[in-house]
């Protein structure tokens, strides 16, 4: 690399380098000392060092079933957005109707203060609430289903804030495929479906990849709505994370599952994007 | 393009720092850090505006969590920035053990020695108190009699069977969980100190509970909503919704309360003014106010309240009677390890 | 014929979502004319009075304007900084990208509520200070990410030949920036610049805990409010924010950028 093209990244980067270690590295490594720190119970911390906290996170299996049922809301909310959010995706790409709304009734929802948003949940889902009253009315069903408080609303209120972002991550995938591309296919002899199983939908992958990405990370890492939601019996690491940090002061804990936590998403992330790399088609531009 | 950008975001840098920038300091200047809604608006409306006027200075209001509140004491002990703190029993306890608290001179405090005992010395230590209840709230049963179909008394009748998936708990590790734990355990033959048979009690009671949630203030208006028959929790969040035909019982046996308590940074720079502080908010006077505006019964015993405050108030004088003693600091203390066996004995 | 159909049936499925989307935000507007203090759902009387409250606490004003500012500034410097690092992070190859990529992500995942107590105790030690000071330094970090996704995406897409020509003609990097580059960027920019706002606007973790006494912002106040009391009036600033945030997304729309902003191909992730 030459030394001007050098220079040029340096400034390029310099301030989100800047940014990432003074306000992100930085900050977060008193954190990462706290979680060797002890935790008088009744008090916050004391500059004892110990691995009491890990070990007391990495020996109960009690944590471990938490990790599992965190990681399995991730994957379940990724699996409920993409089979919602492709058939939604490929109408916005390549037929739709009312563009400028479609965008903004994807869009407004997530601008919503969550509590206020489980708030509409609980009126439509609860046991009294408009559905279950109308299922019960019409006979369907002779006691309540529970919907709300229990894991289902937990994953209905992920997905309602986060089904914009797997749309939004595949339809404009979908909107680069060339027509001619799928013509050819036509005109090859595949069927309507052969050809979208075997040319629109790898091409894109990408768009799916990217949007699951983003829905697990945010859905995993989630503890307001599995708090609220959940009705107390859904257990995540964020939920557990946020008991010890607000309720019971105890920092170092709250710090070694947020750590945790993080390090295992973005393992997660970095696996399923490099499996994305060998998928691509395009390759990226480099500067000699 | 780019430059229009710049002129407009430096117009609004300006703007911000502007509206941001330092006020003129005329007097003393005291920071009391408070929850919000409700608290917020009786310091700022009614509270603050007596104590500026007598001490001649100006008191700035922080809203924030408990958690936030006792972060920045802690945070900031060498360059304290809040004087004044409310906090709930459990911070104000933890701030005492991480030793970010002033104690409080009694002689620039002479209210806190009308204090009842029991709102006062669980933040007694050897050198000195650390903090007072400024109010106190009990536990209670806030249900619907046109859904229940009999006459709720007792903590005892939770458990019966009519009830089954038609109560609604607190979530731990909230205060009302703890609440929870400890009736329990009285209703079983156990106390705070004892605490097995309240375990035992407890997940005898769980196939009557619907769900946990998580705010208290929503407790009541799902009781409202038939979600569920019957709640447990701060007995004083029931009288708005007295009209609409809820019903809210003490039982005479005894409850469990919680305390909303004052007390002082550590290094604060203004350290005879919040006394005052602490001092005002003891004042029969303005116990009175405090307490009337919030309905929470005042921690001093000498304040006068009128007929139309005490039938506001759900915690009476025979209330007070029955109260189970709460062993602040012994809870605090089990607190995480009675958290961690809910987890896996109750809420697998 | 049967693409027709198919179509059809496709737009109704679509228009089931949507109304399943919108449909828990409607019933917070609703509520929102509740007469009676508390929150009931259908309500039985009618009221514009928790508007009148909500929008007559000056507590509210001030918080939404605490929002709105530090929102633009943490706009501005987030474009700023990000459309920087996605240039160096899409056309160059240069040591350390990964680590600094992974580190994007990272600051995704990582809970807010930590990192705001991480940056209070941090902003004190260093003499920093908490305030306005600290909300948009602690913004930029969480929304910086954002920035540096949504404006890759655009770039990815962008011919390099274009500021080949310019240069060629004799143009210099900086005024091939201005005059080619940010015209065909402008709208990732502008889209990353929207949805910036509002996850600033939006943010309680961080907001939580850098505030002070006199930089309270409307999501932390709504959440402190409703620990306390719960009335409609919560749900008359809630309906306040989504018409200001329905405003927002209408400009963004007109500008024709949305389908920009999380663009599948190469390197959203990488």
């Amino acid at each position: 690399m030459g030394r001007s093209k050098g220079v040029r990244v340096l400034v390029l980067v310099l301030p989100i380098l800047f940014v990432t270690l003074a306000l992100f590295v930085a900050p977060l490594g008193y954190t990462f000392l706290t979680t060797f720190y002890y935790h008088p119970p009744g008090a916050i911390m004391e500059p004892i060092l110990t691995t009491e906290n890990y070990s007391k996170f990495l020996f109960d299996s009690y944590y471990w079933r938490v990790v599992g049922n965190t990681l399995m809301i991730g994957g379940v909310t990724t699996l409920i957005t993409l089979l919602i959010g492709y058939p939604l995706a490929y109408q916005l790409a390549r037929r739709p109707f009312l563009k400028t709304a479609q965008l903004v009734l994807l869009i407004s929802p997530l601008l919503v203060n969550v509590v206020i948003r489980t708030y509409g949940w609980k009126v439509l889902l609860s046991d009294v609430g408009i559905i279950n009253r109308a299922l019960m009315a019409m006979g369907l069903t002779d006691s309540p289903i529970r919907l709300v408080n229990s894991i289902i609303g937990v994953f209905i209120a992920l997905a309602h804030v986060l089904l914009p972002f797997m749309v939004l991550s595949i339809s404009s995938v979908l909107e680069g495929i060339d027509e001619s591309v799928i013509e050819a296919a036509h005109m090859l002899g595949a069927s309507r479906i052969k050809a979208f199983l075997r040319v629109v939908l790898p091409l894109s992958l990408p768009g799916v990849i990217a949007g699951s990405v983003f829905v697990f990370v945010r859905s995993a890492g989630s503890f307001m709505v599995p708090a609220l939601m959940g009705g107390g019996r859904v257990r995540t690491i964020p939920t557990l994370m946020y008991q010890y940090m607000s309720h019971l002061l105890n920092w170092p804990f709250g710090a070694v599952l947020a750590f945790f936590m993080t390090f295992l998403l973005v393992l997660i992330v970095l696996a399923f994007s490099s499996t994305a790399m060998r998928r691509q088609t395009r390759v990226e531009a480099d500067e000699p | 393009m780019k430059r229009c950008w710049v002129c407009g975001m430096g117009v609004a840098i300006v703007l911000a720092l502007l509206c941001f920038g330092s006020a003129a300091v005329v007097a003393e200047t005291l920071v009391l850090g408070t929850w919000g809604g409700a608290y917020e608006t009786l310091f700022k409306e009614e509270i603050i505006p007596l104590f500026e006027a007598e001490f001649n200075c100006t008191v700035i209001v922080d809203v924030g969590s408990s958690t936030a509140r006792i972060a920045k004491i802690a945070a900031q002990v060498n360059d304290q920035q809040i004087d004044v703190a409310m906090e709930t029993a459990e911070a104000l306890l933890a701030g005492i053990q991480q030793g970010v608290l002033e104690p409080l001179d009694p002689t620039l405090i002479p209210n806190l020695a009308d204090v009842d005992p029991k709102f006062r010395d669980p933040f007694t230590k050897e050198d000195g108190v650390y903090g007072s209840a400024v109010s106190w709230t009990a536990a209670g049963i806030l249900w619907r009699p046109d859904l229940v179909p009999f006459e709720i008394t007792s903590w005892k009748d939770l458990w019966h069977r009519a009830l089954e998936g038609k109560i609604a708990l607190q979530q731990w590790p909230n205060v009302g969980a703890i609440s929870d734990l400890i009736f329990s355990a009285h209703t079983y033959g156990g106390d705070q100190h004892n605490i097995e048979p309240g375990f035992e009690a407890y997940k005898a009671l769980m196939p009557n509970v619907h769900h946990f949630f998580e705010i208290s203030s929503q407790a009541p208006a799902e009781v409202m909503s038939g979600e569920v028959w019957v709640t447990v929790t701060i007995a004083g969040r029931g009288i708005p919704y007295l009209d609409e035909g809820l019903r809210i019982t003490i039982p005479e046996e005894g409850t469990t309360y919680s305390l909303q308590g004052i007390c002082i940074g550590k290094n604060t720079k203004h350290y005879d003014l919040a006394c005052k502080f602490v001092n005002f908010m003891l004042s029969p006077e303005i116990q009175q106010i405090w307490s009337c505006g919030l309905h929470y019964p005042p921690s001093n015993p000498l304040t006068e309240l009128d007929d139309e405050c005490q039938s506001q108030m759900v915690e009476t004088p025979e209330v007070m009677e029955s109260l189970w003693y709460m062993d602040f600091e012994y809870i605090s203390q089990m607190k995480e390890e009675w958290t961690e066996r809910f987890n896996r004995e109750v809420n697998k | 014929m049967r693409r027709r159909l198919r179509g059809k049936g496709l737009a109704l499925y679509s228009l089931l979502i949507y109304a399943i989307l919108i449909t828990p935000i409607v019933i917070v507007v609703v509520v929102s004319f509740n007469a009676s203090e508390f929150v009931s759902f259908p309500p039985k009387a009618w009221s514009i009075l928790w508007y009148k409250r909500a929008l007559l606490n000056s507590e509210f004003i001030r918080a939404f304007s605490v929002s709105a500012s530090v929102a633009g500034i943490t706009t501005a410097v987030s474009l700023v900084v990000g459309t920087m690092a996605s240039l160096a992070f899409v056309r160059y190859r240069f040591f350390g990208k990964n680590i600094l990529r992974s580190l994007s992500v990272a600051r995704l995942a990582f809970p807010q509520v930590v990192l705001g107590l991480a940056l209070l105790q941090y902003f004190i030690n260093i003499g920093y200070g908490l305030g306005v000071k600290a909300l948009v330094l602690g913004h930029v970090v969480v929304t910086l990410p954002f920035v540096v996704q949504i404006v890759s995406a655009t770039l990815y897409g962008f011919d390099r030949s274009i500021e080949e020509a310019a240069r060629t003609l004799g143009a210099g990097p900086v005024r091939t920036f201005l005059r080619i580059t940010i015209p065909v960027i402008r709208p990732g920019v502008l889209t990353a610049g929207i949805f910036t706002f509002i996850l600033s606007f939006d943010n309680v973790g961080i907001s939580l805990f850098v505030a002070d006494a006199r930089s309270v912002t409307i999501p932390v106040r709504m959440f402190l409010y409703i620990q306390e009391n719960y009335d409609p009036s919560i749900a008359a600033i809630s309906t306040v924010l989504i018409a200001f945030a329905v405003v927002l997304v209408l400009i963004l729309a007109r500008l024709g950028t949305l389908d920009k902003v999380f663009r599948g191909r190469s390197g959203t992730y990488r």
